[in-house]
């Protein structure tokens, strides 16, 4: 299933009482978490909300920390399930805000930054091995152990680990399988391209 | 005046740096309660926004021992204009007031676009009023990142005071400059309360951590948070990178004891200073263009 909800933040600043382009406050974070939280129960499972950000917005560390970094421990720990929060239209400043957020915060925490046509960047800590199997998971948007360990030359166990980490950062979602051999595990990339409520069946 | 009025020499220095601003605070600590205070201005001819919140703070704190608003006399016809353009009297006119009045009106400009005047801090709305109205007059003389590191400076320090002080009475100011030789953009942040200080703030989750007021600043600064979910730390370590990051300077103190956070170096303590009670912050940006 390939699918993405849209969430316009400047819908949620005006829920919550903030002007348009300013997410400020911890008091306010705490009311942007409580909203994104149902918002993302709302996601079907396998699907990523995507939280878009209007045109040059204020985020403080402390609405950013009560909210999305919240928000991105509770995925981690998997309390939501196969589902992520993308990010799209962070400026820059708020892009570095939230790189130190997750540096003073020592974080293991890594949000996928999405752009309408596909592009995709990443903040927080990520070993470049990791980065590597990502960049080829990105690429081909369905891989599974066997295909990175050949593609990387890497051991089966090696690759198998790689993509479990990476889900458990929840930058892919996965299904199994269950075939003559045993378990496998078929790791997707997030779908989130077109901004529309949902595609299915495109790459 | 009679005997009763305690007429206080304000010393020169308000438009220093903040080190220079400790002697308005040695003038008031440690003062036996009288019928009325008068702060005497006349060493002062120029005042900066930690000059213009600690006179504030000085005068609160005056009031508190004679129970009557304080006055200001013998004010420069200058920095009379510019204490009226920050509001002043108008905000703190329960508990200062010029002492002469004025035959003439001064020129006087309230569309000024390189200030935020003192703005009290009562709650998260007016965080956010102080930050959109911030937003309006500096984004005239900063680019993006340092417009948005300003604002972020300012949400933080702004919130520590309603969120962490206790005193519905913190107050926030700003003033951009030009540096004379380079002509880039300085801006001045002031931020202080009268409050329970980061000490009693964080005492009340973590218990007496440390011996020293210093040792509760380097705590709150490396993170150390007051609020019972754990979640923060980040406001003064936000601010301190933001100030590194632009050339500038965080200046925290609280009670007896203050840091200096320079661009370079390690962050610097000092001890023993004249007891103020609550938070009063300091910060300065430094702007990479000419202003």
């Amino acid at each position: 299933m390939d699918c993405a909800s849209r969430y316009e933040m400047a819908e949620l600043s005006h829920a919550i009482g903030l002007p348009n382009r300013f997410f400020l406050t911890r008091e306010k974070g705490e009311e942007a978490y409580r909203l994104l939280k149902r918002r993302l129960r709302a996601t079907p499972e396998r699907c990523a909300l995507v939280l878009v950000f209007p045109q040059g917005q204020v985020v403080d560390a402390s609405f950013a920390d009560e909210s999305l970094m919240r928000l991105g421990e509770e995925l981690v720990a998997g309390e939501f399930g196969d589902r992520v929060a993308l990010l799209e239209g962070l400026t820059e400043d708020s892009i570095r805000n939230l790189e130190a957020i997750i540096r003073l915060q020592r974080a293991k925490l890594v949000f996928l930054l999405v752009e309408p046509g596909g592009g995709w960047r990443h903040v927080g800590p990520l070993e470049p091995s990791l980065l590597e199997a990502f960049g080829l998971a990105a690429r081909w948007r369905r891989i599974t152990a066997p295909d990175l360990a050949r593609e990387l030359r890497l051991a089966l166990n090696t690759a198998n680990n790689r993509l479990r980490r990476l889900h458990a950062l929840r930058l892919l979602w996965r299904e199994h399988e269950v075939s003559e051999k045993g378990l496998r595990y078929i790791y997707h990339f997030w779908h989130w391209k077109g901004g529309s409520e949902k595609h299915d069946g495109e790459g | 005046m009679n005997s009763d009025v305690v007429a206080l020499i304000v010393p020169d220095g308000l438009g220093g740096g903040v080190g220079n601003v400790e002697a308005l605070h040695t003038l008031v600590d440690g003062r036996r309660p009288a019928e009325r205070f008068v702060l005497d201005m006349r060493r002062v001819d120029f005042v900066k926004p930690y000059g213009v919140v600690a006179l504030l703070l000085a005068a609160r704190r005056l009031v508190g021992l004679s129970g009557r608003r304080v006055e200001l006399a013998n004010v420069d016809r200058q920095v009379r204009s510019y204490l009226e353009r920050m509001n002043l009297f108008e905000v703190c006119g329960d508990w200062v007031s010029p002492a002469e009045v004025l035959e003439e009106s001064w020129d006087r400009n309230p569309q000024t676009p390189n200030l935020l005047e003192l703005t009290a801090i009562e709650g998260p709305q007016n965080v956010v009023r102080a930050i959109t109205k911030a937003e309006r007059v500096f984004s005239r003389w900063l680019d993006v990142p340092d417009l948005s590191d300003l604002l972020r400076v300012l949400s933080e320090l702004c919130a520590n005071v309603h969120q962490h002080s206790g005193d519905p009475l913190g107050c926030v100011m700003i003033q951009k400059y030009e540096e004379g030789s380079s002509g880039r953009a300085v801006v001045c942040v002031a931020v202080g309360d009268l409050g329970c200080g980061l000490r009693a703030s964080l005492s009340a989750r973590h218990g007496e951590i440390a011996h020293d007021p210093l040792d509760y600043l380097r705590a709150a600064m490396s993170g150390r948070t007051s609020r019972a979910s754990g979640r923060g730390g980040l406001g003064l370590r936000t601010v301190e990178e933001v100030a590194k990051g632009a050339g500038g300077r965080l200046w925290l103190r609280s009670e007896t004891a203050a840091v200096v956070s320079r661009a370079s170096g390690k962050p610097r303590g000092q001890q023993g200073l004249r007891h103020v009670p609550g938070t009063q912050v300091a910060v300065d940006l430094r702007s990479p263009q000419p202003g």
